[in-house]
């Protein structure tokens, strides 16, 4: 959905988006990494439908993703890095009492 | 890529009770003077407010240059290029010196008799340098716009990394037993019995019978604080950096508003040819008779109409008002700003922009990913301090290169630890000479910032 | 738990100025902000920006957050980048995340500078993928260095759409339209705040400017639209909407809807702090002095996280605030005190009465506040306009109620999103004024954190 500008000065790193390896540049997000490959991030709880990035300031909590085994982690507040796990989430998220809100 | 007080520190070596040399900077004159002293096996201090090549040292064009020089500079600018081609292999790491030659090009009757005259010089020092024709540059260059009248160029000059030399330099230095210490400042000297007996820094006191100051733009306030009148100001200077851009010409070239130099990385630094900026502070006043020549120069009565802007500012060294009396049990104006770290100029990088795209459409296409600015310590005739000041001895200065620092910085190291030790120099210093701002000299000012 | 004179959440123009002013007269502050680089996010990734980036495409306004950004870095300020507050109490101990660690302070004064968050602009299909924030967009510019990668449509009103559609421009990347929803009745209503905006008008020469730019640029301009949809199954494909007593569709996939600003209230509201309905705003602000304190002592907010007023009044009021905590600390005297503040209160004046203008015509439309019965406001837990009309009539007295009802603003944005329509469809149904009808109760903690953060806790010094 969104690209890098032409001529950024960049390097990559290699995170998995859904168990596949894939080169993103390793200055951006998680938000924005998905959003090179996506509009959508995950499926919401109620009615199953798709959802991607809407505020990208962590205020509106459309981009849940999980983030190495994590679920819940907000997509556009924490940076990539290389190794990186990604999954889409759908539907409500499997907590462990560690990882209880 | 700049390095501002905000980097990391790397060299945090224990401070000695006493050294036979303190250098206060760790800048290219300071590095490289400590790097030849202790090849004399002398026992070395560097002592650095900031970071080892915060400022200028990292900061500037990278050019290596023997065109264009001072007669008086030239000399000691042959000695420095021949040290360049074999730095690398003397520190153990790659500085990113190349040779593809330095090219000045114009478009004015003047520009040709500047050039009628650097043949000259050249010649009487048996310099190889080149006169251009205007289908020889754009054959060099291709596709810079401009009706050429005349070009020279010296195949021997180079580049090199500002970035990556002076911290290579000072990890070569330490091997040899130097001591480095960032962020901490040296407050001022000691003096006992009319000479220098050592420095108070930051950290503590070290004894000495030696001090270099090699402090670039703050080398003024040094001297002002220990009460010796040096007449130096610092100009602002804009820089930009591109991404990587395909090779279109390897060597460095300056036309009358643009400087281009390629980079190791494949990008290209670009500078404003001759125009900086001053912010006024309390220093230009005090410094005014000396620099009314340059000021007339370089402000008014140059071509370009102000190839130096001026505005009052608090971005020197010291602020607007930089003050003389310091308690050296105080924290001092050094500490307070440990590298100078001043905006680029905006509306410089437009006019850069501007330029570029008249003359290298091809390159103007490029994106740029960084600019940077930094000053430039400069004094009344453009030419640099190199001497023992005899006010308080035991006490040497090296600074005021006026932005042609980093191509003569090895050699000038060399000569101040040839000086320190009072071995014999090589070169005819009596321009350098200290004295000349105090003396009544004449002053002749060199070519241009 | 370790204690501070002066603790400032948030490093954006407002927050960076009461620490930069109390740092100056050598008070500890503790700065913390949730983002990696100072600069909020008027300013965000400003001292990290590539060079095309700053100068080129982004334009002055930003570039200028360089000095403030460098001024701020240089200061002798305890920093906390990338921690995230997630709770405040009346006695002022902040809760704070960071490095996946929760710590405790205490803060003799706190300073509020917590920024504005974009007004929710709900209509049908603003869920879907694709449609995102302006805002969001502008960010992803500034600290991510991307664009749209197919030509987007902007829609809604307000000066950041003008803004993002020149800063597009600027790296080569043309917009397919600007669909403006401003009613043309508010250019009417603006009229009479118009020479008072003359005393401050370098915010209308520069919107003056853009839409130059953006006309010189050959962008349909759809002026006083209403009725949007966003349509497609997955992701958008269309944006359909009514300009000029016409249905006009523009195929797209990706739609930036924004309707202005208002301030995040979710840490004013923890720290006990009144509110004020802001009509001319329709939104809250935070209730303060003339120097910034809230209702609650030694509390104070400062910039668009009190009102929406911009960046550089946002300076002035942390400053402001920055010297009244200096004054009861009694580290500058009454008279320096004055001769600081003077001038800061007399240009806050000028720029308050040339904001009135900005405020008046880009006052959001009705039928945005208001969307249709099958329009999805609660973004977390899919509830329509509808769905809320219909608690509304049944009597609930205010948006806690209607949570409780229909669990609207229950999820984890915790209404940020929908907060302010749900006021107002209470309100429409129920013929009352927004004031009357409140606002969200938050409950901490704010922003996620787990029990094992929780547990890992530093509260002893």
């Amino acid at each position: 959905m969104f690209k890098r500008i032409t001529g950024t000065e960049t390097t990559l790193i290699e995170i998995f988006l859904n168990d596949v390896p894939v080169m993103v540049p390793d200055d951006i997000n998680v938000g924005a990494a998905i959003l090179l490959r996506s509009s959508y991030c995950r499926k919401t709880v109620v009615s199953g439908s798709p959802r991607g990035p809407f505020c990208m300031m962590g205020a509106c909590f459309d981009c849940f993703v999980e983030i190495n085994g994590k679920m819940n982690q907000q997509a556009c507040l924490q940076q990539v890095e290389a190794g990186m796990r990604i999954g889409f989430q759908v539907g409500p998220a499997n907590l462990s009492a560690e990882e209880t809100c | 890529m700049i390095f501002t007080d905000r980097a990391p520190v790397t060299f945090q070596d224990a401070l000695p009770k006493s050294a036979e040399v303190v250098v206060i900077g760790a800048g290219v004159i300071g590095i490289s003077t400590a790097w030849y002293l202790s090849q004399a096996g002398i026992k070395v201090m560097v002592c650095e407010k900031g970071r080892v090549a915060g400022e200028q040292s990292s900061r500037n064009w990278g050019w290596v240059r023997q065109q264009g020089r001072d007669p008086a500079e030239l000399p000691i600018m042959m000695e420095s290029n021949r040290i360049w081609q074999n730095l690398s292999q003397a520190i153990g790491a790659d500085t990113g010196f190349e040779q593809h030659g330095v090219m000045y090009v114009g478009e004015t009757e003047a520009d040709e008799v500047a050039h009628d005259n650097w043949m000259a010089l050249a010649k009487s020092h048996d310099l190889h340098s080149e006169r251009l024709t205007s289908a020889q540059i754009t054959q060099r260059v291709p596709g810079f716009v401009g009706n050429w009248k005349s070009g020279v160029c010296t195949p021997s000059d180079g580049r090199a990394e500002p970035f990556v030399v002076v911290p290579a330099m000072a990890k070569s230095c330490r091997d040899k037993g130097v001591s480095i210490r960032e962020d901490c400042a040296v407050r001022g000297l000691l003096i006992s019995a009319g000479r220098v007996s050592g420095v108070a820094t930051e950290a503590g006191e070290i004894r000495c019978k030696t001090v270099v100051c090699a402090g670039g733009a703050w080398s003024s306030l040094f001297a002002g604080i220990n009460g010796i009148v040096f007449p130096q100001l610092s100009v602002k200077s804009t820089v930009a950096r591109t991404a990587a851009a395909p090779d279109f010409h390897s060597g460095n070239f300056a036309c009358d508003r643009i400087a281009i130099r390629r980079r190791q990385d494949g990008g290209y630094t670009i500078a404003p040819a001759g125009f900086n900026e001053h912010e006024i502070n309390l220093d230009s006043v005090r410094y005014l008779r000396d620099f009314l020549p340059v000021m007339w120069q370089e402000v008014f009565a140059s071509r370009s109409l102000g190839k130096t802007r001026l505005r009052i500012g608090s971005g020197n060294p010291g602020g607007l008002i930089p003050k003389r009396k310091v308690d050296l049990d105080q924290i001092s104006p050094f500490e307070k700003q440990r590298v100078l770290n001043p905006l680029p100029n905006q509306s410089t990088t437009k006019r850069m922009r501007r330029y570029l795209s008249q003359r290298l459409p091809a390159l103007a296409e490029v994106p740029w990913v960084e600019e940077w600015a930094g000053m430039i310590d400069v004094t009344p005739d453009i030419v640099p301090v190199m001497d023992q000041v005899s006010e308080i001895p035991g006490f040497f200065l090296a600074s005021g290169f006026c932005g042609h620092g980093f191509g003569i910085g090895p050699a000038a190291g060399r000569i101040m630890s040839d000086m320190i030790q009072g071995n014999t120099i090589g070169h005819d210093l009596s321009r350098f000479r200290f004295s000349r701002f105090q003396d009544g000299s004449t002053l002749t000012q060199g070519p241009t910032i | 738990m370790e204690r501070y004179p002066l603790v400032v959440i948030g490093a954006g123009p407002a927050g960076m100025a009461a620490a930069s002013v109390a740092a100056e007269y050598d008070l500890e502050v503790l700065l913390l902000d949730d983002q990696a680089s100072p600069g909020g996010q008027i300013y965000r990734n400003v001292s990290r920006a590539s060079a095309d980036l700053r100068s080129e495409i982004l334009g002055r306004e930003y570039y200028e957050g360089l000095t403030q950004v460098d001024e701020f870095l240089r200061s002798k300020i305890n920093y906390s980048p990338a921690s995230t507050v997630w709770d405040i109490d009346t006695e002022r101990h902040v809760c704070y995340l960071r490095n996946n660690r929760s710590y405790q302070v205490s803060a003799e004064h706190l300073i509020l500078a917590c920024g504005s968050q974009e007004r929710p602009m709900p209509f049908p299909g603003w869920d879907l993928p694709g449609v995102m924030m302006a805002g969001a967009a502008q960010i992803l510019l500034k600290s991510q260095a991307m664009l749209p990668a197919s030509e987007p449509v902007l829609a809604g009103s307000g000066p950041l759409l003008l803004l993002l559609a020149a800063q597009y421009l600027n790296a080569g990347l043309r917009v397919q339209g600007i669909v403006d929803t401003t009613p043309k009745s508010r250019y009417l209503e603006s009229i009479r705040y118009l020479p008072g905006a003359m005393t401050a008008p370098r915010p209308l020469f520069k919107g003056l400017s853009l839409l130059k730019q953006i006309r010189n640029a050959g962008i349909p301009l759809y002026r006083g639209a209403s009725n949007l949809l966003a349509s497609g199954d997955s992701q958008v494909r269309q944006l359909s909407f009514h300009c000029a007593g016409k249905r006009h569709r523009i195929d797209t996939q990706i739609v930036l809807p924004h309707q202005g600003v208002v301030p995040q209230l979710q840490l004013v509201k923890l720290a006990g702090c009144e509110l004020t309905y802001l009509h001319r705003q329709q939104s809250w602000s935070a209730t303060v002095d003339k120097y910034g304190e809230g209702s609650v002592e030694n509390t104070y907010i400062a910039g668009d996280g009190q009102q929406i007023n911009g960046a550089e009044l946002a300076v002035i009021a942390g400053k402001m605030s920055g010297l009244q905590v200096l004054r009861k600390l009694e580290k500058i005297d009454l008279s320096t005190f004055e001769r600081r503040v003077k001038p800061l209160i007399k240009a806050k004046n000028k720029i308050e009465k040339a904001r009135r203008f900005i405020d008046a015509i880009f006052r959001p439309s009705e039928e945005l506040n208001t969307p249709s019965d099958d329009t999805m406001i609660c973004r977390c837990e899919e509830i329509t306009a509808g769905a809320v009309r219909e608690i509304a009539k049944l009597g609930c007295q205010g948006p806690n109620q209607v949570k409780a009802f229909g669990r609207c603003g229950m999820g984890p944005c915790q209404g940020r999103f929908c907060e302010s329509t749900v006021a107002a469809l209470i309100a429409e149904v129920q013929d009352r004024c927004i004031s009357e009808v409140g606002y969200y109760r938050v409950r901490p903690p704010i922003k996620p954190i787990t029990l094992g953060q929780l547990g890992n806790a530093v509260i002893e010094s």
